[in-house]
């Protein structure tokens, strides 16, 4: 569907809306707009709902939407020229946002004044600017009640632009501990090691509905954000993962194929100078702190 | 405008020698000098992993030690010949002796097995292939031919296992052309003393001597 | 053959066969191959000690020889044999554990001769242990052995020499192993009269230490399949090794298939012993052949499942699970998990390494930089076609090229190895005079004890070391013993890089 006609639906649904000002249901829409399909619909309307035109109510099983006072769109209206076209481009961004530069570009303002815009329609709580959790210098605006796309935000992973790692590493140690506890059903298991594996296997399913109960999330983990972490468990070597038939992942713990190997049980396989290290010179076997300390 | 943030700029980022004293800050306080270079060895933010220590790596252990003592009272373990360093000590002769009594013991080998000139030879055999054309060491052609004829030699005489070593070989791979006359009847003077292992030894630190000297000196007979 | 390759082997020589068979070593090494002359004007040794040193190389398998023309012979050093002097323990611990202490004995004494006759080696052992009631040690118990151990091929005939026309020079050619016919009335008797002078031997023997080498290889499979299943996915593991002794080459990177029902038969006759194996031996297939990694792989459905093992694939796995441990010590785990991520991703950008391994941005740009000034990892620019933008932006691939990752931890093995062997010594030597004396002491309380002398007596020599002398010694003996242990275990991660190097390298 091109832009265009998707403006144009948009459009006329928001047309619908005003005239309704109760509300409408999906019913409503289709009745008022015969000639597109329900199919076609949905993309437009979770847009709007996603740029939070409407509000969304549920009404004896029914959902409506009802449009939302525009306050935002109303504060844009005693503004000067400058101030819509920079208003529209960060607008269309949604809430993926748009970077300054692109805003410059687009907009052929000289880089004093679009700072004055921006700064005026941030004032007004019209926009916000918004760290990128990808590159953390680059900041780009969008509509002030708009949520940030995941990939701005980062998710679930992100307090405030700032990759909360250590949450990912309780996580990691908390699915690695309920891996664990099952592992050993695979060992000598009386019913054989089929079953047996299938009872050391666990779902993504049960493990993010393990870590729910704990209740050590603040922000609610779904079954895509409990997968991220257990991948970092396979990627860890701590964990292998599998489909099952029915296309589910399950994961299950294992320990690595052999024991440390003796080049970590030597000072030299964690020693920072072992590539300067010589017959001669400063470095030497002979002359080697960490090996005395590691002889004492 | 531009010039009321240029000097606005300057006047916060750095402040005059006087300032700062009235600030109480002396001069390099702020900056306290490092003095040490980074030390050559970092510490080690990890330790390497424990070792095993079970009955099996006690006894490779064992076994370990008990083969590498056999093999140092075996003749496989090449012992040096000269300790001496240039100062004639009274010990040296028996240091010597208990030495050579090692030396005595010859390598216990398939002889088969071995290359020609690695097997016990008589050394008479060497004093005649020592009478050859002069030879020129930097000719591989020559060395072979040269080689061939004493190998020949020592092929036909007897392998009783006497392990005389042939000295002078050192020295006439060690000598240069000039020498060679000399080191030739050297070899001969020589072969006719060594009698066993030893003189060998002794007649060694002459010989080094002799290196030096030995244009000076005919051939002694 | 590297440098530090090098410094190993000459580090190893030293340590067995002193200073100058070390020299000559060194100057085989660095040359090649080379004749008795050039290795004598190189090294400024006497003639006579580079001989003797020759010997040694020679009877001990470290060194080859062959003829440059009629009379010269060059001389080779084979430094992979070197190596395996310091594995020596091993062997011995494989003979002790798997068939006791006679094939122990055996072995230990054939070790040492390098090559010997049957009836020698027989004769030699049963005479050194004649008096030992304990462990009753007869020379029909050991040929008995002696036999069993040459028919599982941990006993070879040693190559025999052999004269073309023309040349003295001998030429070793390898021989077949045949079983030999030792009569047991002679070597009875020849223990009656103390000599061996009446029987005519003349089959020389050696330690096959390639047969050693698949025992070692066997049981690092069988145990990773133990700690990733279980023991019964390890017998199973077992079983296909040995069947596949019977069809394929013992190291071809992939075995010829099994048949199911052959492995079924074998696990039905260890049924008492693994019950579980034995009632579900299919499933226990299904799950090694998934979760083993790898080392297993169905290829056919023929005979209800045709099965292969994969002693290449199983190198490799083994290589990267000793690396991922190296990275893990040296880098963190952190570092280990990027790693591992990129080697299964194969090609991966900066920034996907960063969301798949859930690090911060700068922690994770960090670590990556480090395992690439490691070598453990690599980049590879991709020139982007030209954007609509006019700007061609090059993008960076990082992946692992696991060929030279081993290199490079083949390299550190070899260096750790030098290290701790150049520092045995240096303990050695820094202390000798000390240690020599304790060996004196202990000499003489020796005689004194044969002697019978006092005990007063005793303690007064006793007494000659110090207390503070005795707490010196201590140390010594504690800091050698960890030195040779980390040997013993830096030669055990050794054998797992060879394994994975023995085949070509494939893309």
């Amino acid at each position: 569907m091109s832009v265009k006609i998707e403006d144009q639906l948009k459009e006329k649904i928001l047309n619908v809306a005003k005239k309704n000002p109760k509300g409408i249901s999906h019913k409503d829409i289709t009745a008022a707009i015969p000639e597109v399909s329900s199919a076609e619909l949905v993309p437009v309307i979770n847009e709007l709902l996603q740029q939070e035109y409407f509000d969304l109510f549920n009404q004896n099983g029914v959902l409506v939407y009802k449009l939302k006072a525009q306050t935002s769109k109303q504060a844009v209206k005693g503004a000067d020229n400058e101030e819509k076209v920079v208003y529209n481009l960060i607008e269309e961004a949604g809430n993926k946002g748009i970077w300054i530069r692109d805003i410059r570009v687009r907009s052929n303002l000289a880089n004093t004044q679009l700072t004055k815009v921006l700064k005026n329609l941030e004032s007004k709580k019209v926009i916000k600017a918004v760290k990128c959790v990808n590159a953390s210098k680059k900041k780009v605006y969008m509509l002030y009640n708009l949520e940030p796309d995941r990939s701005i935000s980062g998710g679930a992973w992100y307090q405030d632009q700032d990759f909360e790692s250590e949450f990912v590493d309780i996580l990691n140690v908390q699915c690695h501990r309920f891996l664990s506890q099952r592992a050993d059903k695979i060992k000598n298991n009386p019913r054989g090691p089929i079953v047996g594996r299938t009872q050391s296997y666990a779902t993504a399913n049960e493990v993010q509905k393990y870590i729910t109960d704990l209740g050590i999330s603040k922000v609610e983990l779904d079954v895509e954000d409990v997968i991220t972490i257990l991948n970092t468990l396979v990627y860890d070597g701590k964990a292998e993962s599998s489909v099952y038939p029915d296309g589910s992942k399950v994961y299950r713990a294992i320990d690595p194929l052999i024991p440390a190997p003796g080049l970590v049980q030597v000072p030299c396989g964690v020693c920072p100078l072992i590539h300067s290290c010589d017959s001669t010179g400063l470095v030497t076997p002979q002359t080697c702190v960490y090996m005395k300390e590691w002889l004492e | 405008m531009a010039g009321r943030g240029r000097g606005r700029g300057g006047s916060n980022l750095s402040l005059t020698h006087d300032q700062l004293q009235a600030l109480g800050i002396a001069r390099g306080e702020n900056t306290p000098q490092i003095v040490a270079p980074p030390p050559l060895f970092p510490k080690l933010e990890v330790k390497p992993l424990p070792l095993p220590s079970d009955a099996a790596t006690d006894y490779m252990l064992i076994v370990k030690d008990q083969f590498i003592e056999y093999l140092h009272e075996s003749p496989a373990y090449v012992r040096k010949e000269a300790e001496t360093d240039g100062i004639e000590r009274y010990s040296d002769k028996y240091k010597m002796l208990a030495l050579n009594a090692k030396k005595d013991k010859v390598l216990d080998c398939v002889w088969a097995n071995m290359p020609p000139e690695l097997r016990p030879q008589a050394k008479k055999v060497r004093k005649a292939a020592t009478a050859g054309p002069k030879r020129k060491l930097n000719d591989a052609e020559a060395i072979a031919k040269r080689l061939q004829t004493l190998e020949k030699k020592e092929i036909q005489g007897d392998e009783a296992m006497e392990t005389n070593e042939n000295e002078e070989t050192v020295n006439n791979q060690e000598g240069n052309d000039d020498e060679e006359v000399e080191d030739e009847h050297e070899e001969e003077f020589e072969m006719d003393d060594g009698t066993d292992y030893a003189n060998n030894y002794f007649d060694n630190g002459e010989d080094y001597d002799e290196e030096d000297d030995n244009l000076d000196d005919g051939p002694v007979y | 053959m590297s440098h530090q390759m090098g410094r190993v082997v000459s580090a190893i020589l030293e340590r067995h066969f002193g200073e100058i068979v070390q020299k000559v070593g060194d100057d085989l090494f660095s040359y090649g191959s080379r004749p008795i002359s050039m290795i004598v004007r190189n090294t400024g040794l006497p003639r006579n000690q580079v001989i003797d040193s020759l010997r040694t190389l020679l009877k001990f398998d470290l060194a080859t020889f062959e003829p440059y023309n009629d009379v010269i012979v060059d001389y080779k050093l084979l430094p992979d044999n070197v190596l395996l002097l310091i594995r020596y323990p091993r062997y011995l611990l494989q003979m002790k554990s798997k068939y006791g202490s006679e094939a122990e004995l055996l072995v230990e004494e054939l070790l040492q001769q390098a090559t010997c006759t049957a009836t020698t080696l027989l004769f030699n052992i049963a005479t050194k242990f004649k008096d030992d009631k304990e462990k009753s040690i007869t020379i029909l118990g050991l040929k008995d052995m002696f036999i069993s151990l040459v028919t599982a091929g941990y006993i070879q005939q040693a190559p025999v020499a052999e004269l073309k026309e023309g040349s003295e020079i001998p030429t070793l050619v390898p021989v077949a192993t045949i079983v030999p016919d030792l009569d047991s009335r002679a070597l009875v008797q020849a223990m009656n009269n103390g000599h061996i002078n009446d029987i005519k031997d003349n089959i020389y023997w050696r330690v096959n230490y390639d047969r050693f080498h698949l025992d070692f290889r066997d049981e690092i499979m069988i145990k990773a399949i133990t700690r990733r299943i279980d023991e019964n996915a390890g017998e199973l593991m077992r079983f296909l090794l040995e069947k596949m002794y019977l069809t394929s080459a013992p190291w071809a990177p992939e075995s010829s298939p099994l048949c199911a029902v052959e492995l079924r038969e074998r696990c039905r006759s260890a049924a008492t012993d693994k019950p579980l194996l034995h009632q579900f031996v299919d499933q226990y297939l299904k799950v090694l052949e998934e979760n083993g990694g790898g080392f297993v792989r169905r290829v056919g459905d023929a005979g209800s499942g045709q099965f292969t093992v994969r002693s290449r694939h199983a190198a490799l796995q083994l290589v990267l699970c000793a690396l991922e441990h190296c990275v893990t010590e040296r880098l963190g785990s952190k570092a280990a998990r990027i790693f591992r991520l990129i080697y299964t991703k194969k090609y991966i950008e900066e920034d996907d390494i960063q969301k798949n391994a859930m690090l911060v941005n700068k922690e994770c740009k960090q670590l990556t930089y480090k395992l690439m000034e490691e070598h453990f990892i690599s980049v590879q620019p991709m020139r982007k076609p030209a954007s609509a933008g006019g700007m061609a932006k090059a993008i960076y691939l990082y992946h692992v090229k696991l060929h030279s990752v081993a290199y490079t931890g083949l390299e550190m093995c070899y260096r750790s190895l030098h290290n701790v062997l150049r520092r045995a010594a240096h303990e050695r030597s820094a202390h000798a005079r000390l240690v020599d004396k304790q060996r004196r002491v202990r000499t003489i309380v020796h005689g004194m004890r044969l002697r019978g002398e006092t005990q007063r007596n005793i303690d007064d020599v006793e007494e000659t070391l110090t207390p503070p002398e005795l707490a010196v010694l201590q140390g010594v003996e504690k800091r050698l013993k960890q030195l040779s242990t980390a040997e013993l275990e830096l030669d055990r991660n050794l054998f797992i890089f060879k394994w994975y190097f023995m085949y070509p390298y494939v893309e």
